[in-house]
């Protein structure tokens, strides 16, 4: 305690201040990023010509084909929602209450379609359901019919896909509640004398009601905005849903005032979303909840006695239909030498692999997904851990914070296709002042990717700085540590696995990402999405489906490493 | 000899101040405990001696050392104070061992290796953890927690040591024990103390001074003894101890120390105090309250407690109910119902 510092000022430093000065960059940023191609795009779906009026939303529902693509959406986005949900609380009862031999495997195999992009799904899904896809095939030869058994390009397709790969989302939401239920609420229904059934009916279904319908919503707001699937399987016989059609909008040069309807379009599509948004809260704050965490001993699972073999078959059939068939079609879609040949030894090669290396196209687009992934990871983990440092402990319940939170929500929250679509209403021309024209650049997609992804790598930080008790920090103060020396010895080594597992978090989506990239990129400046997407519609099919294993693959390797790094809490 | 000074200390916070001008002086090894309700301002108070908040006015001066001052706007960092604070939830860091959690200090004044292991191993003997320094904290119960971050508190031999309710979440063998444990690590090392609990017995058997808040004001300083004996209005009575307040008025002197008062239509003598008022308040103990047959004050009980070592009952006089404590082993034993003499036998005068 020799020499004590009498005043604040003498203690001013570059360290104490460049929080806030990335405070204050990432408010300029986000208003630049966010809140300009926010207001660009509410400007110009009221504009028609110079003038501002209702003119573009009247057109939406005089246009048949804009119309139809809302009835569409309507149409496959409802039955898939409730089919998903249905599916997803049966197995998450399935695995969290019965004597379930081998839970953890069947755990992490009825979670992985969450890992799949849903375009590649849908992929997969052509290769067995499509005209000439396997299982049609089969059907055809053995029964010798000249018609397939079932059409994946149909509006009955995508429900099928979207309802087997959004299941996960009401399951992932559904199960951690059940699991929660303590067994007294459920051991008072027993001693006043109700049967299991009439447990279940009036005592479990209804702790578990607002879990399930946040779940369904969840599910509702994601397959909504949903443009993979749609992309995929609409093509062909051209029926769009309200992403897909505001795409078309987009590309469509030929329509006066193109974008300004597509502008209209969004703005329908991003209230029915908000709609859905303020109904999930509303749930969520109800309290609910609050029942159903209880401390009690966890329920005596259900014995499944004779119903294990039916309830295996069940759950051995969803893993079939969901993982096992399409990966595998997938994969030996991948490794035979042309479609239709007969699926013997010498028609297998390895050929579609070296070619999709050694096409410059496809390279590129590689390189430039790892590098926009990898990019928008370590900035959004650099820039999380700052930020949710400034929200959590400095700015902690300001309006500048619920400001920069908010911002940051927004593109996470809306659909792709409307932020891509602001993107180009607000970078299409030069930036007004610096005059530096950033569409059909690199620099958009990383612009796009990092506005779109910011939220969940602050979400998980910010939940892991919560957890770390102030008075950890203050310890360290009192201990003769300055705020900079606190926070590199206490506050990063206990952050350490979060900060690695809002990384990993953000290039998993980004890796796969499509809707984006379908909107922003140009030559030089391809995705795997897009050239995914292209080369499927190009129909070179062999070389689709060894890209999406390789995609596939990469996926699923990050989240093993997300698994080990947190010790199994993130990532399935 | 002085060592802290708090002089007109203030925090507000926008419009709400939850601490108002606290004027405390603290002695060279003097174990004070700053006591109150929740929400009091003890916590905040002691925050700001620590420097983990601003005051919004006053001066904290320690060893002649101006920490803060709100008017020149100085205000000397938590790290630059040289003092020792345990915490409530003991803040014991999870991701370093025992010997790394009190060795951190001495690592961040860039001592000599050797002097922090000797420095270190000391102190983890004198708190009883020698055996303890590779552990990590999920390995250690609560108490050695404790033990844990008293020793870090203490291992760069503080000017001043915080506790900020440390005892609060131990259970109540293991509260005894420690209490006993600080005061005489306290005797040993010959360090300040500035205990923080709503915990009166805790404030009232481990302090040489007592300081009660009540609403951001410090309403009383005093040994124990005094804070007991005589407490200056009713809430003290009430918080320390407990107290039956009850209306009176004032009679008359009867000598330079003593005063009578009228209680319930019958008298009682006081300890003299100056006041210009007629009518008060009394403090009255619960065990300075006896049976008494041949009393003219007399009572109904109606609520008799059984407290083992004590009894308690409850009396209704006139529209007041009053508690009154005997000892178990006394011979009298009184039913619900029963009416009954009784004499006060000790009271404080409390202004209204």
């Amino acid at each position: 305690m020799a020499t004590i510092e009498r005043t604040r000022k003498d203690s001013f430093d570059f360290a104490t201040m460049a929080p806030h000065l990335v405070w204050w960059g990432t408010i300029f940023l986000l208003c630049v990023t966010v809140f300009y191609p926010s207001v660009v795009l509410v400007a110009n779906s009221f504009r028609t010509g110079d003038h501002f009026s209702l003119a573009n939303f009247v057109q939406l529902f005089q246009t048949p084909r804009i119309y139809t693509s809302m009835i569409n959406s309507f149409k496959v986005v409802i039955p898939a929602t409730l089919l998903g949900t249905a599916l997803g609380v049966v197995l998450a009862w399935i695995v969290a209450r019965t004597n379930l031999p081998g839970k953890r495997i069947w755990q992490m195999f009825l979670a992985t379609p969450y890992l799949i992009p849903p375009f590649v799904g849908a992929i997969s899904w052509t290769y067995l359901l499509g005209p000439i896809g396997l299982v049609n095939k089969w059907y055809m030869e053995l029964f010798n019919r000249p018609d397939p058994l079932i059409d994946i390009y149909t509006i009955g397709g995508m429900i099928f896909v979207m309802a087997i790969y959004g299941y996960t989302i009401p399951y992932i939401v559904v199960l951690p509640a059940i699991q929660k239920i303590d067994a007294a609420v459920e051991e008072a229904g027993t001693i006043s004398g109700a049967s299991k059934l009439r447990i279940m009916k009036d005592i479990t279904l209804p702790l578990i009601a607002p879990a399930i319908l946040g779940g369904m919503l969840l599910l509702f707001m994601n397959l909504l905005a949903d443009f993979g699937i749609p992309a995929v399987l609409g093509a062909p016989k051209r029926i769009t849903l309200m992403t897909t059609q505001i795409y078309q909008l987009i590309v469509n040069f030929d329509m006066p005032n193109h974008l300004q309807i597509a502008a209209a379009n969004s703005m329908l599509l991003a209230v029915f979303g908000l709609i859905g948004l303020q109904i999930y809260q509303k749930i969520i704050k109800s309290g609910k909840y609050a029942v159903v965490s209880g401390k009690g001993p966890s329920v005596e699972p259900i014995k499944l006695g004779k119903w294990s073999v039916p309830v295996y078959l069940f759950l051995m059939v969803v893993v079939l239909v969901t993982t096992v068939a399409p990966i595998a079609a997938a994969i030996f879609t991948s490794l035979i030498k042309a479609v239709g040949v007969p699926a013997t030894l010498e028609n297998l090669t390895l050929r579609n692999y070296r070619i999709v290396f050694d096409i410059d196209s496809i390279k590129r687009a590689m390189i430039n997904s790892v590098s926009l992934s990898a990019a928008a990871g370590l900035l959004i983990t650099f820039l999380g851990l700052i930020l949710a440092y400034m929200i959590v402990r400095v700015r902690t319940g300001t309006v500048g914070s619920r400001i920069v939170e908010s911002l940051i929500a927004i593109p996470y929250a809306v659909p792709g296709t409307i932020v891509g679509l602001a993107m180009i209403l607000a970078f299409a021309s030069p930036l007004p002042v610096i005059g530096i024209n950033l569409y059909g650049t690199y620099w958009i997609l990383l612009i796009a990717y990092l506005s779109r992804f910011m939220n969940i790598g602050l979400q998980t930080i910010t939940g892991a700085m919560t957890q770390i008790h102030p008075s950890l920090e203050e310890a360290c103060r009192i201990s003769g540590a300055t705020q900079m020396q606190a926070f590199k010895h206490v506050v990063f080594p206990l952050l350490r696995p979060s900060i690695y597992a809002a990384f990993f978090l953000v290039i998993m989506p980004a890796l796969g990402e499509i809707t984006l990239s379908s909107l922003l990129w140009s030559v030089n400046h391809e995705t795997i999405g897009v050239v995914v997407l292209s080369l499927q519609e190009e129909g070179k099919v062999t070389l689709t489906a060894s890209l999406a294993v390789v995609l596939m693959l990469s996926v699923f390797t990050i989240n093993l490493v997300l698994r080990t790094i947190t010790k199994g809490k993130l990532g399935l | 000899m002085e060592s802290l000074v708090l002089e007109k200390v203030t925090k507000k916070y926008n419009d709400v101040t939850v601490v108002s001008d606290v004027y405390a002086k603290i002695n060279r090894n003097e174990f004070v405990t700053i006591v109150g309700p929740s929400g009091c301002g003890k916590t905040t108070t002691l925050r700001m001696i620590a420097g983990f908040v601003e005051p919004s006015d006053g001066t904290i001066t320690l060893d002649g050392e101006e920490l803060a001052n709100a008017m020149y706007k100085r205000f000397v960092p938590p790290e630059k104070r040289g003092i020792g604070m345990v915490f409530q939830s003991y803040a014991v860091w999870p991701h370093m061992n025992v010997f790394d959690n009190v060795a951190y200090p001495l690592k961040i004044r860039k001592m000599k290796k050797w002097d922090i292991v000797e420095k270190t191993r000391e102190i983890l003997r004198i708190v009883h953890l020698s055996d303890y320094e590779k552990r990590f904290p999920h390995e250690l119960s609560g108490g050695q927690q404790q033990r844990v971050a008293l020793a870090r508190a203490l291992v760069m031999e503080p000017r001043l040591l915080l506790l900020d309710e440390p005892l609060s979440n131990l259970d109540a063998a293991l509260r005894e024990q420690m209490r006993v444990e600080i005061k005489e690590i306290q005797r040993k090392l010959g360090v300040t103390i500035i205990n923080v609990t709503h915990d009166q017995i805790e404030a009232m058997t481990m302090s040489d001074k007592v300081i009660v808040m009540d609403q951001g004001k410090v309403v009383q300083i005093g040994s124990p003894q005094e804070i007991y004996n005589r407490p200056a209005n009713s809430f003290v009575a009430k918080f320390i101890g407990s107290a039956n307040i009850l209306p009176c008025e004032w009679l008359g002197p009867v000598s330079p120390i003593k005063m009578k008062i009228g209680v319930f239509g019958t008298e009682l003598e006081v300890p003299a105090v100056k006041t210009k008022q007629k009518r008060g308040l009394v403090a009255i103990r619960p065990h300075h309250i006896k049976p008494d047959p041949n009393s003219k004050l007399r009572g109904k009980i109606v609520n008799k407690l059984y407290k083992g070592d004590r009894v308690e009952y409850w009396l209704q006089i006139e529209n007041e109910k009053i508690c009154m404590v005997t000892d178990a082993g006394e011979t009298h034993d009184f039913s619900n119902d029963d009416e009954i003499g009784i004499s006060v036998q000790h009271g404080v005068w409390l202004e209204h």
